[in-house]
């Protein structure tokens, strides 16, 4: 039943316009990000004096800054900094989550040892564990991406643990072993397959997690430093000219929002299509 | 439900613990030890100011014997003081969390005054075009960062329409209608992920029980609809509610550093920042572990009243 019901899913989700839209949009998003040198009308960092603080307009269509920097520029730019970062911190907080995770199947204490650990980043809320590592690590971009990996390793590490907790009471593992298979290896090649749909969704997730926490740590001054152009340190640099400029806080603000709309779409989308649980919603 | 209690109250302990080694070890990972970065450039070529400022920090002794202090003096309330102003880093951030708790406050109460009821409303219009706006407003409602929606309700409702030229804050007991005034966007702000997520949940747990047998079975009996809604189902449906809501207070405490920001209150987020900014350390490491800790204790009280409210979980 299983695989062709998986089929009908996914089927519903190509055909949902909204998943479909989302997809479009972040596609859109990373192609820009990529040819952001052939897209973007200006440098990102180009200094114009005379054109400082001019609205938007048909040469600068979302305006410019305090430096008379192009807005759509910096955007445009911002999207390799911004998605670059919860790129690579989910990436890493994955790597390391889902090591764990398997870790946790080899034996009881290792798994007490390990639930005990993690426990204790789960004790802090999200951003203020980020906001902590940001002050440790003094602000920039690899800052961001550690702070934001360590936020999210923990729950890939549950995503994980739990589908090996599952998996391993399973008939067929203990046919496996039975037939002489290592636990290293069980795990591995039995197990981990398992546990892909759900570290997908939760990725999906997170990405758009990562996206705001992002953005909200090189807002307040401590992720992503100016002149380099992130979303959330464009906003930061305008804060301050909100009423004379707030072209400079409104485009950068709908980029972030658009990001991680997509992203929680295709999060939506992919829990409809992966995991059968979730029927009733 | 003892034996459960006591299981909780362990785990939080343990955990708690954990964040103290973690808070504590924290400041001794900054790069370059902090005596350094405090008297800068000119202590490097005196190795004798830079020897006696270590012993004055206590930093000369091993690591574990630090801890313990640190920890001891920490149970007793005693925080250290602040590298700037010299006062009690527990006394500034009592001083400050007033701000911050009725910010939470005001934003917890509105999500749920909010979210609950669309959630439920959703539910009943399932498939339908209400439905499917009040879920994309939910999901739009997840995706706005909490310091852009605050950025676009001050250029709005201050810049743009006037209504509150004035964003500088007043205490509650000063001056209470004046203190709600400008409390009103900040909280609207830090509450709309939770609201929006409150939303989502309310309405699949209102479709989860409206599915069971015995809403059947009271719309058997002849129970009027409103009745099977309100009494029967949305009381039932709102117990894992419960549990967002102690995932969301991650948000709302978290989000408290960002909105107060946004909206310069004088709440313990903004002490934080300020502390960061100017490497007050024992302001940011007392911030850290005593939000942690406000944090896991409202952790902690939420899922004691899920299990109050959910025998199941109390014996299984």
């Amino acid at each position: 039943m299983d695989e062709r019901a998986g089929r009908a899913r996914w089927r519903r989700a190509g055909r949902s316009p909204l998943f479909l839209a989302a997809c479009l949009a972040l596609a859109a998003l990373v192609g820009a990000g990529l040819l952001a040198d052939l897209v973007a009308p200006y440098s990102p960092t180009a200094v114009d004096a005379p054109q400082v603080f001019r609205g938007p307009s048909a040469s600068h269509p979302f305006g410019t800054d305090r430096f008379g920097r192009d807005v759509l520029s910096r955007i445009l730019f911002g999207i390799r900094v911004s998605l670059g970062i919860a790129g690579a911190s989910i990436l890493a907080a994955v790597s390391v989550g889902g090591v764990l995770g398997l870790l946790a199947g080899l034996g009881r204490a290792v798994d007490q040892l390990l639930g005990r650990v993690m426990d204790v980043f789960f004790a802090f809320p999200p951003i203020l564990l980020a906001i902590g590592v940001a002050a440790v690590l003094g602000a920039g971009p690899g800052t961001a991406v550690v702070a934001i990996a360590v936020v999210y390793a923990p729950f890939f590490f549950r995503v994980v643990r739990a589908s090996v907790l599952a998996e391993s009471a399973q008939v067929y593992v203990e046919a496996a072993e039975a037939l002489g298979a290592g636990r290293a290896a069980v795990l591995v090649r039995h197990i981990l397959p398992n546990a892909v749909s759900p570290v997908i969704v939760q990725t999906a997730v997170c990405l758009s997690y990562a996206i705001l926490i992002e953005s909200a740590l090189s807002y307040l001054g401590v992720g992503v430093q100016p002149p380099a152009p992130s979303w959330g340190s464009i906003l930061n640099e305008g804060k301050e000219f909100l009423a004379l400029a707030p072209w400079v806080s409104l485009f950068p603000g709908g980029a972030i929002v658009l990001a991680v709309l997509a992203f929680n779409i295709i999060g939506d989308g992919l829990r409809d299509a992966l995991d059968p649980r979730a029927e009733v919603r | 439900m003892s034996a459960y209690l006591t299981r909780r109250l362990l785990a939080t302990a343990l955990s708690l613990l954990g964040v103290s080694v973690l808070v504590f070890g924290m400041v001794r990972l900054v790069p370059g030890t902090i005596v350094e970065q405090l008297l800068g450039q000119a202590a490097m070529g005196s190795p004798e100011v830079l020897a006696s400022f270590r012993r004055f920090f206590g930093l000369d002794r091993p690591a574990h014997l630090q801890y313990i202090d640190w920890l001891g003096a920490a149970l007793r309330g005693d925080l250290g003081a602040s590298w700037l102003s010299g006062k009690p880093v527990l006394a500034l951030f009592l001083e400050r969390l007033p701000v911050s708790a009725e910010l939470a406050l005001l934003a917890v109460g509105w999500s749920l005054l909010l979210g609950v009821p669309l959630g439920t409303a959703s539910a009943m219009w399932r498939g339908g075009a209400r439905d499917g706006a009040i879920r994309v407003g939910a999901t739009l409602g997840l995706s706005l960062p909490a310091f852009w929606q605050g950025t676009v309700l001050i250029l709005l409702f201050s810049v743009y329409l006037g209504w509150m030229p004035s964003l500088q804050w007043v205490s509650l007991a000063r001056n209470p209608a004046a203190n709600l005034l400008t409390m009103a966007l900040p909280a609207l702000t830090l509450g709309t992920a939770t609201a929006a997520m409150i939303t989502r949940m309310s309405r699949s747990s209102m479709l989860d029980v409206l599915g069971r047998e015995y809403i059947r079975t009271a719309r058997a009996k002849g129970v009027s609809e409103r009745r099977v809604t309100f009494h029967h189902a949305l009381r039932n449906a709102l117990i894992p509610v419960v549990t967002v809501a102690g995932v969301q207070l991650g948000y709302i405490v978290g989000g408290i550093v960002v909105v107060e920001d946004v909206f310069t209150l004088p709440g313990v987020g903004r002490l934080l920042l300020d502390a960061i900014f100017q490497r007050d350390y024992p302001v940011v490491q007392g911030v850290i572990l005593l939000l942690g800790a406000i944090f896991m204790t409202l952790n902690l009280a939420v899922d004691l009243l899920y299990a109050a409210l959910d025998p199941r979980l109390r014996h299984g």
